[in-house]
């Protein structure tokens, strides 16, 4: 790392839209630092959102949903995609992914549908992001902001009580899922996705899932599976296909 | 002799129809007028030798407690810190450490 890209957290703006008075997200939330990122990001473009503080759309999974799956969540979107279609107007969709809406922790399936459903609808921008890359995330949201056709944007929101493990490492497990490549971050323009961040050297998909709890029951069988199915699909972003 | 239990001057008048509903937030940004809870049983503490003033802790704190002093130097408002460790373990130069507070 250059030595003065340290110090670029002090040209972000200093000022807080997201006020921690406002909202009661548990110690070392993945969420909240994800909110307050996008926040970041925003500012300055939008004078709309001046005094929203976290009093945004803003809708949270109740813990009675733990049991659905993946086409649930697409029913319970679909009125607001069907509102954005309808409106004709450029809209920025977020997705804050915290893990908890699956029937089984599986990590590797249920994260490429959303951005791959999201291109298949005709969206101009879609990407993944991680408040573990803040610089990467905060591009991201400026970038699905100028474009001008709808955007969608994933952003992997790490989650301690949820995945269980301790809240002082909820940005290291964001980088973890970026680097074992089970969660890769990318940009799709012009239909075909380019890696914003590509390690040299991928970590092995164990090391990611070790460090959680929740994921205590795997087999070394089941871990493996994972891994092929991680490779593939990393190997394909590499190449420029969804 | 047992003092006789007054009648609660509302009877007649209070029904559960009046009565709130737990648990459900109907407004976004609710937390606001509460005050802020217990502090956290650990706190970050801050080795200014250390420091090199770079923002990292700043930009990685999710309860956006870490504000930034005149001198340049970092600070948590331990009224919002939930004590969550994250600046602890970003801080490249280890230049926090998590405390019981004096
Ligand atoms: S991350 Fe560490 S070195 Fe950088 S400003 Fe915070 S305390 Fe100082
Ligand atoms: S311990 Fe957590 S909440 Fe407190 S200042 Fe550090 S990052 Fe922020």
């Amino acid at each position: 790392m250059d030595k003065f890209a340290l110090y670029v957290p002090q040209l972000l703006p200093f000022k807080e839209h997201f006020l921690p008075e406002a909202h009661r997200a548990c110690m070392g939330c993945g969420i909240a630092l994800g909110v307050r990122q996008t926040y970041k990001a925003l500012e300055e473009k939008n004078e709309w959102m001046e005094g929203a503080h976290w009093e945004v759309p803003f809708k949270q999974p109740l813990p009675g949903s733990l049991i659905k799956g993946t086409k649930e969540v697409g029913e319970e979107t679909r009125p607001a995609l069907l509102q954005i279609e309808k409106d004709g107007q450029a809209h920025l969709l977020i997705c804050f992914d915290n893990e908890a809406v699956t029937a089984k922790p599986t990590p590797a399936v249920f994260k490429k549908a959303f951005p791959a459903a999201a291109v298949a609808r005709g969206f101009h921008y879609v990407a993944t992001a991680c408040p573990s890359y803040p610089f990467d995330l905060i591009d991201k949201v400026r970038r699905g902001m100028e474009s001008e056709g709808n955007s969608y944007i994933h952003i992997l929101s790490p989650c301690p009580v949820g995945w269980d493990f301790e809240s002082e490492f909820t940005v290291q497990i964001g980088r973890f899922a970026v680097e074992s490549a089970i969660f890769p971050l990318y940009e799709v323009v012009t239909g075909s996705p380019r890696l914003t961040i590509d390690h040299p050297k991928i970590r092995p998909v164990e090391q990611y899932i070790h460090l959680q709890n929740r994921f205590n029951h795997f087999k070394k069988k089941e871990i493996l599976a994972i891994q092929a199915e991680v490779d593939s699909h990393y190997t394909k972003l590499q190449e420029g296909k969804l | 002799m047992a003092k006789k239990i007054p009648a609660a001057k509302t009877r007649g008048k209070h029904t559960w129809k009046d009565t709130k509903v737990g648990c459900v937030l109907l407004e976004e940004g609710k937390a606001k007028p509460f005050e802020p809870g217990e502090k956290p049983l650990l706190v970050p503490l801050w080795d200014k030798e250390m420091c090199v003033r770079c923002g990292l802790c700043y930009l990685f704190c999710p309860d956006a407690a870490i504000k930034r002093s005149d001198d340049g130097y970092y600070e948590a408002t331990l009224d919002y810190c939930k004590g969550c460790g994250i600046c602890h373990q970003e801080c490249w130069f280890g230049a926090i450490s998590m405390m019981e507070e004096a």
